[in-house]
């Protein structure tokens, strides 16, 4: 096993036992950060390999989350299927909006997914006999056999373990040949048509793909939060995953897994400026666009390679 | 019957009329820079509070109301570029689109610290009685709307045609490099066109602001105005006036027809069906890409 391979599963076992370390409270945010972690990640296939913005990853979510719970309440199908499930019909709802919309250059993925996350929005307010509108649906806990996760170490722990599997599955596809060629085609989309890339299939996939991980992310938050509503799927949500992407670092996936630890964490931490917290998602989109446009992953990666020089 | 259609067409050009003159702001900076500006629907936000509060707390003449919420936004629009968008000039274009989400979210949030997240009515801009034509009824609020709007549109298009700025953002806007060895600064021209697009969109805010209340989420009628624009090509500012009558209309007459729920989606269906159908929009000039 090499040091690094040590190191991670060490921090996997330190994070796996956290639950019996902190308190119920700090342990739920914990878990939401994670969550959003898994959401951030997906969104990173968008902005980071495609070189696209997406305004609906959070209406992927709620796609999961209602296919997830509906299927739960009227067919009593089980978390364990309607999850992945839900997760499968985002993806694929995901790859039909991005047909002609990946097409396109620019800014039509914007608009097109803008449209989809307002049409989805109105569907789940005014579809009430299915959805109960603005009022919501509770979802049951997630059980296997006779175990119930409906404690917060249960929900981490979940949560956790998918965590793991999904940012795994990211950072291995990069080395791929898929995620070769999508990064090759963020270098120069010119260039690598002229090697016989065909663009729009792989971005349609990098798009289903963030789809399926914002519905993964969805059909967690569910679990986790055992309650949804429509306008938690709406366009801000959508926002404040793109936030997460950006501060912490357009193009690198370890950005985004930092950028949604930190602003997932922010409103806890500043418990007093709750009305300002809008306008200070704003200002740190614009001032890292402006000033550092590799985010916090690139203020966090200058820092190393100038420790490292000064240590050689 | 035809009378009802006749109606539902009249009422909706009042609003098309608003979605345009937004839609033309998107044209307009999308023409010159390639960036979809998602925050012209604050500027029309903010302007509907400058007008909320020259007019309504200040108590100034309407044509004076007019005068100075545009000049505000205009010098907003500028102070914004040189903040913001200028230094992200050179950066991929999905930078400078986000920026522009950053901006909207910024603008909102001030509105909403200043003036509180209540609602305020916005009082009419002229003596709100019902006039009759035949069997059809208007009020001299929604002419005064309509005709703004249309003097306005009409403005635009002999300022790009006749006037020297006009044909300096025109020569930017098909070619930036040529332009500039013309000696046209391309640094002033896309200071006036972001003031440009500011002020259209804080007039078509005071325009709104009596036919809706004045709150900090007004901006949403933006989204609206994408499918508008999007509809005519995205480049093409009379497909943008087309556009926004076609949906004003279409929204009302959907909304008798079929019910009142469907009003709200119809523009996103609209806007879909053109993704898919014809995603250079209806009015689009042919274009190829450059390699």
């Amino acid at each position: 096993m090499t040091s690094r391979a040590a190191a991670i599963a060490a921090g996997i076992m330190l994070m796996g036992a956290l639950p019996w370390v902190i308190g119920v409270y700090p342990l739920h945010v914990l878990t939401l950060v994670l969550v959003s972690v898994i959401s951030a990640v997906g969104l990173y296939f968008v902005t980071g390999l495609t070189g696209q913005v997406s305004l609906c990853h959070a209406t992927f979510s709620g796609i999961a989350a209602y296919v997830l719970v509906v299927l739960g309440r009227d067919l009593g199908v089980p978390f364990w299927i309607g999850w992945p499930l839900g997760a499968v019909v985002a993806g694929a709802i995901g790859y039909l909006v991005g047909v002609p919309a990946l097409r396109l250059q620019g800014h039509y993925l914007a608009l097109a997914t803008l449209g989809l996350g307002e049409i989805v929005l109105l569907l789940n307010v005014h579809w009430e006999s299915v959805t109960n509108g603005p009022n919501g649906l509770d979802v049951s806990a997630p059980r296997l056999g006779a175990l119930v996760v409906s404690t917060e170490r249960g929900k981490y722990l979940l949560v956790l373990a998918a965590v793991v599997i999904m940012v795994a599955f990211a950072a291995n596809l990069r080395r791929s040949k898929l995620g070769l060629v999508l990064t090759a085609v963020m270098d120069s989309e010119i260039a690598s048509q002229a090697f016989g890339v065909r663009l729009a299939r792989y971005k349609v996939f990098a798009f289903a793909l963030s789809a399926f991980y914002a519905g993964v992310a969805g059909g967690l938050y569910c679990a986790v939060v055992g309650f949804i509503t429509p306008y938690e799927f709406g366009l801000w949500p959508s926002l404040w995953t793109l936030t997460m992407v950006v501060v912490g670092g357009m193009g690198y996936l370890w950005g985004a897994v930092l950028g949604a630890i930190v602003i997932t964490a922010l409103p806890e931490v500043l418990r007093g400026l709750k009305d300002y917290q809008e306008l200070l998602y704003g200002v740190l989109l614009l001032v890292t666009l402006v000033f550092k446009p590799s985010g916090l992953y690139g203020l966090l990666l200058g820092r190393r390679a100038a420790a490292s020089k000064g240590s050689s | 019957m035809t009378l009802i259609l006749v109606q539902l067409i009249l009422s909706g050009l009042v609003l098309g009329a608003i979605y345009a003159l937004i839609a033309l702001g998107y044209v307009i900076i999308y023409k010159a820079t390639s960036v979809v500006n998602f925050a012209q629907g604050e500027a029309v936000m903010v302007g509907a509070y400058i007008a909320l509060s020259v007019y309504s707390f200040m108590h100034l003449p309407v044509p004076l109301v007019f005068a100075i919420t545009v000049a505000i936004a205009a010098v907003l629009g500028v102070t914004i570029e040189r903040v913001a968008y200028r230094r992200l000039v050179g950066a991929p274009v999905i930078s400078l689109i986000i920026a522009t989400l950053a901006v909207g979210l910024i603008l909102r949030n001030v509105v909403r610290l200043v003036f509180g997240p209540n609602v305020y009515p916005f009082p009419p801009l002229i003596a709100n009685r019902p006039l009759r034509f035949g069997g059809l009824v208007t009020t001299p609020q929604n002419l005064l709307i309509l005709g703004v709007a249309v003097a306005c549109m009409v403005l635009l298009f002999v300022y790009f045609r006749y006037t020297k700025w006009g044909k300096a953002m025109r020569a930017v806007s098909q070619n930036g490099t040529a332009a500039v060895l013309m000696g046209i600064s391309v640094r002033k021209v896309f200071s006036m066109i972001w003031a440009l697009s500011a002020g259209l969109g804080a007039l078509a805010g005071v325009l709104l602001a009596p036919l809706l209340v004045v709150n900090p989420d007004m901006g949403w009628i933006a989204l609206k105005a994408f499918v508008v624009a999007i509809l005519g090509g995205f480049q093409s500012l009379p497909g943008a006036v087309l556009g926004g009558f076609a949906l004003g209309i279409l929204e009302n007459l959907a909304g008798f027809y079929i019910g009142s729920a469907v009003k709200d989606i119809v523009a996103y269906v609209v806007l879909i069906a053109i993704l898919i159908a014809r995603p250079t929009g209806l009015f689009a000039e042919r274009t190829g890409k450059r390699v």
